[in-house]
């Protein structure tokens, strides 16, 4: 397996491109996984799980959008010299 | 008068380099992480493929005069405590083994070394990423440092190192499979006991508070330890 620090990158990049581009509205807000949802807290935590993860999603969307610009450019360029 | 100079000019020459390297690695930290002698080495590997039987797992804490909790004792005089001397032994001797086993078969190339170096730092790195979002999502305050972590992922490769011995030196079968399923395991339960005091804070008297959050984070501790296994059969070669 040629799994390696390079890879890893390369893994970790494609995940959190595919966060960066789900969208709020058409997907999230669809299957209930907008962010100012849940008024109505969870019983016993103060923060559920599917809390957590509405807020990373919506966390990643917003702080990511443009370092990850800069990185798939980066990334490309590199790609295409380097074959 | 000139050996006054060069004097001046080294010490000089010193004190910007720390100024400069101090910024980036934090020294003191990673010299309490070394500070280690023979018998904990030698105590510690026994630990690491023996741990059954093994009693108090806690970390001794140091105090000061007033009696306030200092920092952790080192591990010169605290079994417990992880130390990154092991760990990176282990990940060079594994990168050696690599070499070894492939000079064996007589397909080695340098760049072999390069790629089990990396796939080696690549598997800690996403397991210390794997155990930090775990913390995240389960709201478990993350209190010990990466140091830590790095050194707690990275002992498995002591179990590896052993289980790629035995396999070169009397060749595939049955029985390095059987050695390889006992350090799996072995190191497993040495990382479920050592992880408790990271990931399940709460000194627990007993499964009396089996509330579903406490539940959670145990399966969580329970797969971390179980997913070593995974990791050391892509990681023995």
């Amino acid at each position: 397996m040629a799994l390696g620090l390079g890879q890893l990158f390369y893994v970790l990049l494609f995940v959190i491109n595919g966060i960066a581009v789900l969208s709020e509205d058409r997907f999230l807000a669809r299957i209930g996984w907008s962010v100012q949802a849940d008024p109505s807290g969870f019983g016993g935590d103060s923060q559920s799980v599917k809390f957590k993860i509405i807020n990373l999603i919506s966390a990643v969307r917003t702080l990511m959008r443009i370092p990850l610009i800069a990185i798939n450019i980066v990334v490309i360029v590199y790609e295409l010299i380097l074959g | 008068m000139g050996m006054q100079f060069a004097g001046n000019a080294m010490a000089q020459g010193t004190a910007y380099m720390e100024r400069n390297f101090n910024q980036w690695i934090n020294m003191p930290a990673l010299r309490h992480y070394f500070n280690v002698n023979n018998v904990y080495v030698v105590n510690k590997l026994k630990l690491l493929l023996f741990p059954w039987k093994h009693s108090p797992w806690t970390r001794s804490i140091t105090r000061t005069e007033t009696g306030q909790m200092g920092g952790y004792k080192p591990p010169r005089e605290d079994i417990n405590s992880p130390d990154l001397y092991i760990p990176v032994m282990a990940i060079v001797t594994y990168v050696l083994v690599c070499g070894l086993v492939t000079g064996q078969k007589g397909s080695f190339h340098p760049n072999n070394l390069y790629a089990s170096g990396s796939t080696a730092v690549a598997i800690v790195f996403f397991e210390i990423l794997f155990t930090r979002l775990g913390c995240y999502f389960m709201n478990i305050p993350f209190e010990a440092s990466i140091m830590d972590l790095v050194a707690y992922y990275s002992y498995k490769f002591v179990g590896i190192i052993f289980t790629d011995l035995t396999k070169l030196m009397s060749g595939p079968g049955w029985h390095s499979w059987v050695i390889f399923v006992y350090t799996g395991l072995s190191i497993g339960f040495f990382l479920l006991r050592s992880m408790r005091y990271v990931i399940l804070p709460e000194a627990s008297a007993g499964p009396s508070t089996l509330n579903p959050q406490r539940k959670r984070r145990m399966w969580f501790l329970l797969v971390i330890a179980g997913l070593q296994l995974v990791y050391m059969f892509f990681l023995i070669n």
